[in-house]
Formats: C-alpha cells, structure tokens, sequence
C-alpha cells in the first residue's frame, strides 16, 4: 500500500511517515501543495494524506486537481489532515473530494484506524481480518497466521502480504508490487521484489505443501485462493 | 434595623428610584409618560385657574363699581322727581340682581369649564407624551432584545434628525464598534486556536509515534525530544505575542507626544546584544525631535517587531538600517534588511494575522531557531492604525524594507495661533531611504 503524506510541517509530516512506515505501508513525503500533486501525477497512490493549509497550493485544491483529472486507474484515497474543525470546513473538504477527515492534534492510532478503514473500503470486506485460503492476516494486530499457526512477518513482507490479499487470484506485476509496496526511495533496478517475495513465500508456506504465491513467467506473482483445510 | 440592612433588604429595581416617593406609585404612575402628562396638565390648569379667576374678578369688580341705572339718575340734570328716584332706585337694585346672576353662572361654567380643561389636558398630554416617547420605547426594545440575542440588530430610527434619532443613531454607532471589535476577537480566538493546534499535533504525533514503537532508538528519542522543545518554543511565542496584541488593545484611548528618536536609540540599544550574536549590524540613521502622539508602549512593541523580524530574516553578515526623520507633516521610519525579501503580490498579505512567507522551509539554516508567531506584523499594523498612519513594504533592490508613516505631533501650546492642519493626501509621501 502506497501512501502519500502532505503536510508543510516538516516535523509532522516525517512523524506521520515514520509511524505509516512501521504499520507497513510504503510511504513518500511532500510538503507543499505542488509537489504533492507532481508526485500524485507520477505515482498510483493507494492513500494520500492531505493538510489543507499549505504554501503554493492549498490541500482542498490539490484535491480537486487531483479528482479532476485521473490519471490512474485507481484513484488515490484521501485523507484530509486539519486544524480547521469547523463543520462548514469538513463539508467543503469532503466536497472537494476527500473520503475521509482528521481533526489535528489527532491520535497516531485513529490515523491508523482510518487509514485501514480507507485501504479496505473497495475490498469489500469488514473489519480488520483478511481471509484468503487459509492464510489470516489482521491489518490493526499487524498479525498473520496460517492455519491458525502464527507466522513472524518484516513490516515489508507483511506489506506485501496484505498487498496480494487485497486481490486473491489476480496476476500482479512486479512493476506494480514495486509501486504500491514500495516507496519512492526504492531502486527500481534491483531485485528487491523478488527476494522480498521469495521469503515471504518461504514463511507462509506450510512443509509438504504447495505454496500459496505462485510466479507467473513473464507476467508476475499470483496469491492462490485455495480452499481452507 | 441598620443602614446596610435596609439596603440590602430593598426591593430589586432602580436603586435610585428606591428610596424616593416615586416607588410606593403603581409601575404606570412610575413612568415619564404618566409623569410629564400630569406635569403637563397641572400647569395648563394652574394658567387657566388663573386666566379664568382674573376674568372673574375683572368683571365682578367692574360689575359692582359701574352700575348703569346710578349713572343715568346722576347723568339726568335738573330736578328730579321722587317717583324717577323710585324707578332708579328699583332699577339699580333689578340690576345688581342680573349682575349677580350673571357672575353667578360664569362662576359655575368657569368650573365647569376648568375640569373639562383638566381632562382634555391629560388626554392630550398622554396622547402627545406618547407619540415623543414612543422612539424611546423602540430604542429600548431593541436594546433588550440585543442583551438576549445577537449584536446585529440595529434600532435605525426612521424621520427627522432630531434629539431621540440623534440618541438612536449614536448607540447604533456604538453597536457598529462593539460588534467589530467582538466580531474581531472571535476572529482572533478562532484564528489563535488553529494556529495552537499545529504545534500540538507535531508534539503529539511525534511523541505517538515514537512512544509506540517497542524498538525506537536513542536517536529518535532524541529527535522526538528536540521537535517537541522546538514546537513548544513556537507555541510560547505565539502565547507571548497574542499577549503583546491583546495589552494593545486593551490600551487606554489617552494619547500623549512621543519622541520616536528616543524610542528608536533605545530600541537599537536593547536589538543590539542580539544582532551581533547573529552577525549582523545595525546602521542607525535617525534625525533629533520626532514627535507623535500616542502611546509610547504601542509604539515601542511596533518597532521592536519591525527590528525583531529584520533580525530574524537576515542573513548572517548583513547589516539592517533603520531611518527615520519627517517629510511633509509626516514621520517615517523604515527598517530594511538584506533578507529573502516580499514578493510583490504578497506585500498586502504579511500584515494579516498568521500569515508567515517562506518559512519552514528546508535549507534555510538560519531559520531553524524557529518560526514566527505569524502575529508581529499584524500587531504593527494594528498599532500603526490606532495612531492614524500606516505601514507597508516599498520596493528596495535588495532583502525587504518595511516603512511606517504617522502624522507629526505639533504642540498647541507653543503654536496656538497657528491653524494645525492634517495632511490632506491619503497616501504618504516616499520617505528618503
């Protein structure tokens, strides 16, 4: 899951990716408004967290632009970050097309809290466990098991993880993994997703058994839905 | 039962009505109307009880001293006979008979006519005391009405410019400034607390993050540490600065001549320990006997967060300038730095309240004691207004020079039999940078 996080306090902003980074999430920083939609034009986001008072460009108006014009198949969530907590500021801001509203000085916990809520909206599912054959995986206890048996997942195999649970089945591109798992800092030319998927197969696979990631030669990795046991 | 217990044990009301005849009336006795109708009455009364009784009198005394029919015996020369001496004697007294009846019934319709005179005057009166108080009654309506709703109501008495649309249009008036200045500090209120959040949600956010984090090192420990010292110093200046702006307004409307020469050496004096701890020097170049009128702690606060924001953005080596001197009936003072400067279409925008320009920004490692309140310029700009002059940024090839104008203080006492005349030209003319 990527996340874009835009605040002009640069303190906050780096704390909010610090915290976002050890939940799993790939996380890239900006900290105005026109870097922020650069990057939202460059990058499929999952997520992007927006403050509203900002230099250059406020966030209600990178929010229109970025609604305004999709450039991804998948638009971003947005998650608007405020001072501002009058009623008439959260409408307009949920007008302009955010998904989602945070009151500064919020919690780090709700952010999570939301920002899962929001990550899971379009998977149609409910609550914070994914199922997929018999591997479980909790977004809020940062937990998997397999078969009920726990397994110790990296923050970033547990990324992911939760990244190919998202779409069981679906052949994805490692292309794909590297833009939604892994942020802006990570080399596009290593073989960082491979090795990353090799351990992650190598855990949640129980001995004796197929594994559940299987490769697709030439097009990518795919996350079985096998029927639990 | 002693004094203060007869105070405190008396009816709630007027407490100067309290205590006088007037308070033992019923509540309608007690009211101007009732009031300046029986006044108006009574002494329509008394002037007609006099008119009347001085007719009276006139003609009883008239009546009794001239009678005809003794006028025509003495009138009638040559001798007269007893039996015209009867006639005119029987004539005389028939005649004092018909005066008397006719005194008699003037008497009567005088009383008559004084009662009705009496009522149709408290009529009129209570008709006519109405009519001029009922804009009074209007005017305390909506007075109350205010005290229980909202402060937009307005009275907007309608008709002549007379006294009671003279007292409504100066409380309206007076409305107008309440309802600034209340609309004002709710602005501020909500404003201040914006501004107070962001520091708290760095704070919280950083101390969230790291707190949770079983495996956080001693270096984000120490970050976390150096990011909550660093928004907590924010937030102490903000605090210190909204209480500068708050004593400004709360300050007494008493003006008095203020040197700004003296200001200015003294303020240089105290900025100097800090400019050269920053490197920088200041050139001071300032003409004797600037006088204005106002407040000298105003002032003082207006500089010093000229001098303060100088100092703040320019860069290490530079030196700032402060002039002043007097041009047309004007005093200026400019203070220029060699900072980053305002850009044009910003210039109007640093005065408004938490409106800070390029800060925060990476790189800048000048900066990184902290960033503004956001409030300084504001408050300048405040204080510049009360003292009816101005402040803005005018254009300098290099950094920012901000210049401030106010009218020059001339003594009365020493020029009295010269006319004192304001500048007329709304804009000031360019100080000699």
């Amino acid at each position: 899951m990527r996340v874009l996080v835009v605040d002009d306090e640069v303190d906050l902003a780096q704390a909010i990716a610090r915290g976002l980074r050890r939940e799993g999430y790939a996380v890239d920083v900006a900290h105005d408004g026109e870097e922020a939609l650069e990057k939202a034009r460059l990058t499929p986001y999952d997520l992007i967290c927006l403050d509203i008072t900002m230099p250059k460009m406020d966030g209600r108006a990178v929010c229109r632009a970025i609604r305004a014009e999709p450039v991804h198949a998948e638009p971003p969530r947005i998650l608007m970050l405020t001072a501002r907590d009058e009623i008439q500021d959260r409408v307009a801001g949920l007008d302009d097309g955010a998904d989602d509203y945070l009151v500064k000085p919020f919690a780090f916990p709700e952010l999570t809290a939301r920002v899962r809520t929001l990550m899971r909206r379009d998977a149609a599912s409910t609550g914070s466990l994914l199922r997929v054959g018999s591997i479980t995986l909790d977004t809020a206890a940062h937990s998997v098991s397999r078969s009920g048996d726990p397994v110790s997942l990296t923050s970033k195999e547990f990324a992911l993880l939760r990244y190919f649970m998202g779409q069981p089945g679906v052949v994805i591109s490692q292309e794909t993994l590297l833009e939604h798992v892994w942020d802006e800092n990570a080399d596009p030319f290593t073989n960082t997703v491979r090795v990353t998927v090799g351990t992650l197969r190598r855990k949640v696979t129980i001995d004796g058994e197929e594994p559940p990631i299987e490769t697709v030669i030439g097009a990518g990795y795919r996350l079985l839905d096998l029927p639990a046991e | 039962m002693t004094s203060v217990e007869s105070k405190f044990l008396s009816p709630p009301g007027n407490p100067r009505a309290s205590n006088t005849g007037l308070s033992r009336l019923p509540p309608a006795m007690q009211s101007v109307r009732f009031r300046l109708t029986l006044l108006y009455s009574l002494m329509l009364f008394g002037v007609a009880s006099i008119m009347m009784g001085g007719i009276y009198w006139g003609l009883s005394s008239s009546l009794t001293t001239q009678i005809v029919a003794a006028e025509m015996a003495s009138d009638s020369t040559g001798p007269t006979f007893d039996i015209e001496q009867d006639r005119y004697d029987i004539q005389e007294e028939l005649e004092l008979l018909v005066d008397e009846r006719t005194l008699e019934t003037l008497r009567r319709y005088s009383i008559f006519g004084l009662g009705a005179i009496f009522f149709a005057s408290f009529g009129v009166g209570w008709f006519t005391a109405g009519r001029v108080l009922m804009p009074i009654g209007r005017i305390t309506r909506v007075a109350r009405d205010i005290q229980a709703t909202d402060l937009s109501r307005r009275i907007g008495l309608a008709g002549p410019n007379d006294d009671l649309k003279q007292l409504a249009d100066t409380f309206d008036a007076m409305l107008d400034r309440l309802q600034r200045a209340f609309d004002n500090q709710q602005q501020l209120i909500h404003d201040t607390s914006h501004e107070l959040r962001n520091p708290l949600a760095v704070m919280r956010t950083n101390l969230d993050v790291t707190l949770s984090d079983p495996d956080a090192s001693l270096e984000q420990y120490q970050h976390t540490t150096e990011v909550v010292r660093r928004s907590s110093e924010r937030m102490s200046k903000l605090v210190d600065d909204l209480l500068a702006y708050a004593r400004h307004e709360a300050t007494t409307r008493v003006e008095a001549p203020v040197d700004l020469t003296q200001l200015v050496v003294m303020l240089v004096d105290e900025f100097q320990g800090a400019a050269e701890q920053e490197g920088l020097h200041l050139n001071v170049d300032v003409e004797p006997e600037l006088w204005v009128l106002g407040h000298a702690r105003s002032l003082e606060q207006a500089i010093a967060n000229l001098l303060a924001n100088a100092v703040r953005f320019a860069p290490t080596g530079s030196g700032i300038s402060i002039g002043a001197g007097q041009k047309s009936g004007w005093i200026w003072l400019t203070v220029s730095d060699h900072g980053p400067g305002v850009d044009e279409d910003e210039r109007d925008r640093v005065f408004q309240r938490y409106v800070r320009l390029g800060e925060g920004e990476v790189g800048r490692p000048h900066l990184a004691g902290g960033q503004g309140s956001g409030l300084g310029l504001a408050i300048v700009r405040e204080i510049l207004q009360t003292h009816r002059g101005e402040v803005s940024i005018i254009d300098t090839e290099v950094g920012a020079t901000f210049a401030m104008w106010m009218p020059v203080h001339v003594d009365f006492e020493v020029t009295s039999e010269f006319r004192i005349r304001r500048p007329k030209r709304k804009v000031p003319p360019a100080p000699n940078v």
